[in-house]
C-alpha cells in the first residue's frame, strides 16, 4: 500500500502532488502531469495520518458515476457502522450530480475523457466501532474509455496509472447485464484491467511470484436487472467471466465478488431530439455499502 | 491532394466503448492514432449546446505534420444516457498542403467544405479511404467583411500571439471571419505556429494557443484562465 505522507512535502512555494508526486508551484491549480486539482493535494495533506487511497475503475457505462455518487450519499448519512465525510467542496460534486439527476428521473450524463474535466472525490470513511479503522476514497470519477485506452496502451492517461499505483484497495465495476448478455467482451476487458492492475502493483511488490495482497473488489453493477449476479456474484463471475475469475484466483490473494443495484427498474423514452434515452424509475439502492464493509475489514 | 483522415467519436465497438478513433485511413498507424486520440474532444466538448454548433480546429501533431479538423454534434450518444455525441472529422496534413493555401488553414477548410468535405458521415466504417482535398482556388482568398474595429483587434491579437501569448477571445459567435483576419495579420512563416479552435472548451489535453468562446460564461473564463489563457473580448 502506498500512502500519502504529509511530512515529505518540499519547501514552501511548491506543492508535491499526492497522486503522481510531481512537484508543482503552489500557485498551479492542477498538477502539470496527472491534472489532479491542487485542492485535492491540500485536502489530503490536511489529514493527520497518511491517507489510504481507494480507486473506482470500470468500463464506459459500467455505472461508476452513479455508484460513486450513491455511495457518497449513503456514507454522508452513515450506514452499517460506516460514515463518510467529504473533504473539500469539490468532493461533493459527484454526489450532487448523481442525486440531482436521479431525483429528476435521469441518469447522469457521460463523463468526459479529458482528465482535467474529471470530478475528484476525497471522502474520509471511518468505522464507528473502531477509531483506527479508516479509509480515504480518493479517486476521480474516471471516464470509462480513458481507462480502456490506458489499459490497451499504457501511458495514454498517466493519471490513471498514478491513481492505480497509489490505491490499495481497488474497486472494479462491471456491468452485470453486459457480462451476462454480450458474450465474452466484459470478460476480456476485466482480464485486461486486472492484468494492468497486477502489472502496476507488481513493480512495487518485491516478492516475485507471490500473489498480490492488495484487496480488490469486483462489483457487478445493475444487478437489479440481473438476478443471477445478485443471488451469487462469485458463481456469476465463474460462469460469465471465467478468464477474470481465474486470473483473480491466481494473482490476487485478497479479492471478492459483489453485486449492487441503484435504480430498481428503468424505462426507455424519447428525448426532445427524438432520440432514445434510458431513465431510472425510482431509487432503490441494494448492495452499495457491502463492498466497502468488506474492504474495511481487510485493512 | 490526397491526405489521411480519421473520425473521432463515441461508438460501441468490440474492443473499446465510448470516445475513440472510430475510423481511420491506412496511413494512420497506432502511434499516430494515439496522438490523435489525445487531441480528440469527448462528451460535451463544444462550448455551445446548439444542435448546429461546430468547431474548426488546427494544431501541429508531430514530424512536421498538422491536423485540420471539424467538430460537430452527431446523433444520440450510443449509451442512451441523453446528450448528443461529438463527431470530429480529421485530416492529417503535411506542411506543404497548408503552405499551398498561403499557410491559412481556414481558407483550406472553407474550400474543402464548399466541395463537400468534413461533413458528418452518414454511416461509419472502421476503414476510410484517403481524403481528397481541393487544390488551390483563387476564389479562396476573399476578404472577409469585418468592421474597422476588427482590423485593429485582429492586429493586436496577432501581435500577442507572435510574442508567445495564449489567448481566449470571448463574445465571439462567428469566429471564422475574425480568425481569418488574424491569420492575415500574422507573418506567413509564423502562421503554422498558431494552433486554434473556434468552439471547443479549453482543456489541458488540447493546448491550443487561440480559443474562441461564444458569450462570456464564468465557467469557461475560469477554465481558460486556469490554463494560462488571456481572455480578450471581441470588439463590437
Amino acid at each position: 500500500m502506498v500512502a500519502a505522507n504529509p511530512k515529505t512535502q518540499p519547501s514552501s512555494g511548491s506543492l508535491q502532488c499526492v497522486i503522481c508526486d510531481r512537484v508543482n508551484s503552489e500557485f498551479d491549480n492542477f498538477c502539470g502531469r496527472c491534472m489532479a486539482p491542487a485542492e485535492l493535494t491540500r485536502s489530503v495533506l490536511r489529514r493527520a495520518a497518511p491517507a489510504k487511497f481507494l480507486a473506482v475503475l470500470g468500463e464506459s457505462a459500467a455505472g461508476k458515476t452513479v455508484y460513486l455518487g450513491m455511495l457518497l450519499d449513503i456514507l454522508s448519512k452513515g450506514c452499517h457502522g460506516l460514515r463518510g465525510f467529504p473533504n473539500g467542496a469539490f468532493s461533493v460534486a459527484v454526489q450532487q450530480q448523481t442525486m440531482t439527476a436521479l431525483q429528476d428521473r435521469l441518469f447522469p450524463e457521460k463523463t468526459a475523457s479529458e482528465a482535467d474535466h474529471w470530478r475528484w472525490v476525497h471522502c474520509e470513511v471511518s468505522a464507528e466501532s473502531k477509531a483506527n479503522q479508516f479509509l480515504d476514497i480518493v479517486t476521480p470519477d474516471f471516464a470509462g474509455e480513458a481507462i480502456a485506452l490506458e489499459v490497451e496502451q499504457p501511458g495514454t492517461y498517466p493519471t490513471i496509472r498514478s491513481v492505480v499505483r497509489k490505491s490499495s484497495p481497488l474497486l472494479v465495476l462491471i456491468d452485470s447485464q453486459r457480462a451476462r448478455d454480450a458474450g465474452r467482451e466484459e470478460d476480456y476487458f476485466g482480464l485486461k484491467l486486472a492484468s494492468y492492475i497486477a502489472a502496476v502493483h507488481s513493480q512495487q511488490n518485491k516478492k516475485r511470484g507471490k500473489k498480490l495482497q492488495i484487496p480488490i473488489v469486483i462489483l457487478f453493477t445493475k444487478s437489479d436487472v440481473c438476478p443471477e449476479a445478485r443471488e451469487n456474484p462469485t458463481k456469476f463471475a465463474a460462469a460469465n467471466l471465467p478468464g477474470l475469475a481465474n486470473y483473480c484466483e491466481r494473482h490476487f490473494a485478497n479479492h471478492a465478488f459483489f453485486s449492487a443495484g441503484i435504480v430498481g427498474s428503468t424505462a426507455t423514452v424519447l428525448s426532445d431530439h427524438g432520440f432514445r434515452m434510458q431513465i431510472p424509475l425510482h431509487i432503490e439502492p441494494q448492495g452499495v455499502i457491502e463492498p466497502l464493509n468488506w474492504i474495511m475489514k481487510q485493512l | 491532394m490526397q491526405v489521411d483522415q480519421a473520425i473521432f467519436t463515441s461508438v460501441c465497438s468490440g474492443r473499446v466503448q465510448g470516445y475513440q478513433l472510430a475510423a481511420r485511413s491506412d496511413g494512420i498507424d497506432d502511434r499516430l492514432a494515439q496522438s490523435l486520440i489525445r487531441w480528440g474532444p469527448s462528451h460535451a466538448g463544444l462550448c455551445s449546446g446548439d444542435r448546429f454548433a461546430e468547431s474548426v480546429n488546427f494544431h501541429p501533431l508531430d514530424e512536421g505534420r498538422f491536423v485540420l479538423s471539424r467538430t460537430m454534434y452527431g446523433g444520440p450518444e450510443y449509451s442512451d444516457r441523453g446528450g448528443l455525441q461529438l463527431v470530429t472529422v480529421i485530416a492529417l496534413l503535411e506542411e506543404s498542403h497548408v503552405v499551398d493555401y498561403d499557410s491559412d488553414p481556414v481558407a483550406l477548410m472553407r474550400q474543402s467544405r464548399m466541395e463537400g468535405r468534413f461533413r458528418l458521415p452518414a454511416e461509419l466504417t472502421t476503414r476510410l479511404p484517403s481524403l481528397s482535398l481541393p487544390g488551390v482556388s483563387p476564389s479562396v482568398f476573399w476578404e472577409p467583411a469585418t468592421r474597422s474595429g476588427d482590423e485593429h483587434f485582429a492586429e493586436d491579437v496577432a501581435n500577442r500571439l507572435s510574442h508567445g501569448e495564449k489567448l481566449a477571445i470571448t463574445h465571439c459567435h462567428n469566429p471564422l471571419p475574425l480568425l481569418q483576419r488574424i491569420i492575415a495579420k500574422t507573418p506567413r512563416d509564423h502562421r503554422l505556429n498558431v494552433s486554434f479552435c473556434t468552439g471547443l472548451k479549453p482543456t489541458a489535453h488540447r493546448p491550443f494557443r487561440l480559443h474562441f468562446l461564444p458569450g462570456d460564461s464564468p465557467d469557461l473564463r475560469r477554465s481558460a484562465t486556469a490554463l494560462g489563457l488571456t481572455c480578450l473580448a471581441a470588439t463590437g
